[in-house]
């Protein structure tokens, strides 16, 4: 069995009357990339919060690597709001945030070294954060998070605000932190970045838990497969289709069609629902994208209230 | 411990860089020199400054010739005029030739009384005019009772007061000495207050920012608050320290004697009481920074509670006439006004050896509560998002056992 090196059991916090995180529990295992996903609003950054020892949860309990008690030089943290010094120099900026992590300075020397270069910023060492754009400031900050050997790291809305190159590059370096056995709990709303890196997944939706588990059981349990085909004639007639109720949502064009059928149907099955004369083109059956469950998942939340 | 030195180092290293330190620093100092020298000068140039045009009117007939020479003395001016009536006195003033006219009535030796009319009036002007005035008059008296010259200047001689110490023997050191003390006193306040408002404003931006959930991620609220306080009292002492040096120089130069005066117990005793100043200044500004939004509701409303240390500055005028009366008294034994009220107090007097130990005791005991409060309140409003804290909300946390 997997090491835990989180494990968050039953938390709640409450803001006056706003019920903000509504009994939770999950864990995550070492090495494991855990998503944690949700619409605005729902509690990720609270949950985080309660996590990283910044608010005690009103009740509940968060074990980190077994112990109750938060060590937060093992942690790295990159918060959703991104704040940093700005009349201060790269290097020393990284150097301060290395020590409070509790880093000796020639290890932390060199590491700074090591990330800038990776981040392509090594001309930016002695500059003031303020002459950096944006996105270099958020490299920053993401060096900062990942300096130190944390067991765990936390990264809220990490790939917010990044362009596609620099969201590969955070992508290439949060699995390659995972691979070397670093535990990592992420939030995003990018659907295909957490499809690609997550392990399992978490979704929280107005504080209480709506989806949990792996990426592809969950795709399972979601029930629905997407059949799209092409067809190299003209079609004659699809109409056998829409009387079967293992399928939904079918739309057609000219030479193509798509629909949903139930995920229990094989493709064989699938296969032997078409009319016989037809010649296929191109065919694909998939499990749905994260991105479809998610909506899904948070519409039938509203439409259930 | 060692997140704190961490932290105080960094924030020292930091403010040691900002504009504005290095601003009040060293140009405070030299603008403060140059308008205390501009004023030195001015003062010394006789009545306020600036030379002084009497137009005279003297119905005695005797009056004119040592008024004359007085005034010589003193390089004012005098003309002696003949105007009749009120009106051609106006039209004179009004033609601006004339600071001031003086009528002496024929009377003046049985009334004793001038009058004199003037533009504008200083109090300067009218004390001269009358000291010199009855000087010739009593003069003139005793030589009508048949007094020599000589004889009057030895009946009429003035009192001179020689002002020397008794603690210690190094002779007139005269108002130095007696100011030296106050100064000290006054650049202390002024320095705290200096650095807590550059740990407010630094507080506000790591709060405004977010840095702030960073660093707690790191280390403990408490430990970000205690560094941030030492690191600016650590500023502080660098800015007393080279005021200090700069001050002693220029005092060396111009009047070592006084220099005895800072070498003394005293002076270690205000350090001590300063110390304790700045722990209240900095967590009173801790509170207000982490309940902040932004820097500019930083110093609105807050700026009121900022002050309250200060308070007995405004008390100073009767603090020093009476250091040990009941209103200097009373405000030390006020934790929030101790540190200013003895630092005033021990300027000018010596206060009695029991209050110096309990206002101590005091400030131990009430500084220590004051930051385990202002800790607690700087973890929950370092956290809050979007709005300024108000009053009654600030008090909710600080009743609240945890957030």
């Amino acid at each position: 069995m997997s090491n835990i090196i989180l494990q968050v059991e039953n938390i709640n916090k409450s803001f006056d009357d706003l019920k903000a995180v509504d009994n939770i529990s999950f864990e995550v295992n070492q090495g494991e990339i855990l998503g944690l996903l949700g619409p605005n609003g729902a509690g990720k950054t609270t949950a985080i919060r309660m996590i990283m020892g910044i608010f005690q949860p009103d009740s509940g309990v968060i074990k980190y690597d077994r112990e109750y008690i938060i060590d937060k030089k093992k942690i790295g943290y990159l918060p959703e709001e991104r704040g940093i010094y700005d009349d201060t120099r790269v290097l020393d900026t990284i150097l301060y945030f290395a020590d409070l992590k509790g880093m000796e300075r020639s290890d932390a020397e060199e590491k700074a070294e090591v990330w800038l270069d990776r981040m392509e910023l090594t001309e930016f060492t002695q500059s003031k954060i303020e002459e950096l754009s944006k996105g270099m400031q958020q490299k920053i900050q993401f060096i900062i998070s990942i300096i130190h050997k944390s067991v765990l790291l936390v990264l809220d809305e990490v790939f917010s605000g990044l362009d596609p190159v620099n969201q590969n590059l955070f992508k290439d370096i949060i699995r390659e932190l995972a691979d070397q056995g670093m535990t990592i709990l992420l939030s995003s709303h990018r659907m295909n970045m957490v499809e690609e890196l997550c392990d399992r997944i978490f979704m929280i939706n107005k504080g209480k838990r709506v989806l949990y588990g792996g990426i592809d059981k969950l795709k399972d349990e979601y029930g629905i497969k997407l059949v799209s085909l092409k067809f190299k004639k003209e079609i004659p007639g699809i109409s056998s289709l829409s009387g079967n109720s293992n399928i939904s949502g079918i739309e057609f064009d000219r030479d193509s069609l798509s629909f949903k059928v139930n995920s229990n149907i094989s493709p064989l099955e699938v296969l032997r629902m078409l009319p016989d004369n037809v010649e296929i083109d191109e065919i694909s059956i998939n499990k749905p994208p994260l991105h479809d469950i998610f909506i899904a998942t948070i519409n039938k939340g509203v439409s259930g209230r | 411990m060692n997140d704190i030195l961490k932290v105080a180092k960094w924030e020292f290293t930091k403010g040691i860089k900002n504009k504005t330190f290095l601003f009040l620093t060293f140009i405070f100092p030299i603008i403060m020199l140059i308008i205390m020298g501009v004023v030195a000068y001015f003062s010394s140039q006789g009545v306020g400054g600036k030379d002084l045009y009497l137009g005279v009117i003297d119905k005695t007939g005797f009056m004119a010739e040592p008024l004359q020479e007085r005034f010589a003395e003193e390089e004012f001016k005098a003309d002696f005029i003949v105007v009749e009536g009120q009106d051609e006195i106006k039209d004179l003033l009004k033609g601006e030739k004339y600071d001031g006219i003086l009528l002496i009535p024929e009377d003046l030796v049985k009334n004793n009384n001038v009058l004199y009319y003037f533009n504008e009036l200083s109090s300067l002007e009218t004390d001269f005019i009358r000291e010199v005035l009855t000087n010739i008059l009593v003069d003139k008296r005793l030589i009508e009772r048949g007094y020599s010259p000589d004889e009057i200047g030895s009946l009429t001689a003035d009192v001179k007061i020689d002002t020397r110490s008794l603690k210690d023997d190094d002779g007139d050191v005269g108002i130095a000495k007696m100011l030296l003390p106050f100064a000290l006193a006054f650049l202390m306040v002024f320095a705290v207050f200096m650095s807590g408002s550059i740990l407010l404003q630094s507080i506000i931006k790591e709060k405004s920012n977010r840095i702030v959930e960073i660093i707690l991620s790191s280390i403990s609220a408490r430990s970000l608050m205690m560094g941030k306080v030492l690191g600016y009292a650590l500023l502080s002492i660098v800015q007393i320290a080279i005021w200090l040096t700069a001050g002693l120089l220029v005092l060396f130069y111009f009047q070592p004697t006084a220099l005895s005066a800072v070498f003394e117990l005293k002076t270690l005793l205000m350090l001590v009481y300063i110390a304790f100043g700045f722990i209240i200044v900095a967590s009173i500004n801790a509170i207000i920074a982490s309940s902040m939004k932004d820097a500019q509701s930083g110093n609105q409303s807050a700026g009121i509670f900022v002050l309250i240390p200060i308070i007995p500055i405004y008390f100073s005028m009767p603090i020093m006439n009476s250091p040990n009366g009941l209103i200097s008294r009373v405000l030390s034994f006020i934790p929030i006004f101790t540190p200013t009220t003895m630092m005033l107090r021990l300027s000018v007097s010596r206060p009695a050896l029991w209050e110096i130990i309990v206002t101590i005791l005091l400030l131990i005991i009430s500084s220590y509560l004051l930051m385990l409060l202002a800790s607690k309140l700087f973890r929950i409003g370092m956290l809050m998002y979007g709005k300024t804290a108000n009053l009654k909300e600030i008090i909710k946390w600080a009743r609240s056992k945890d957030y």
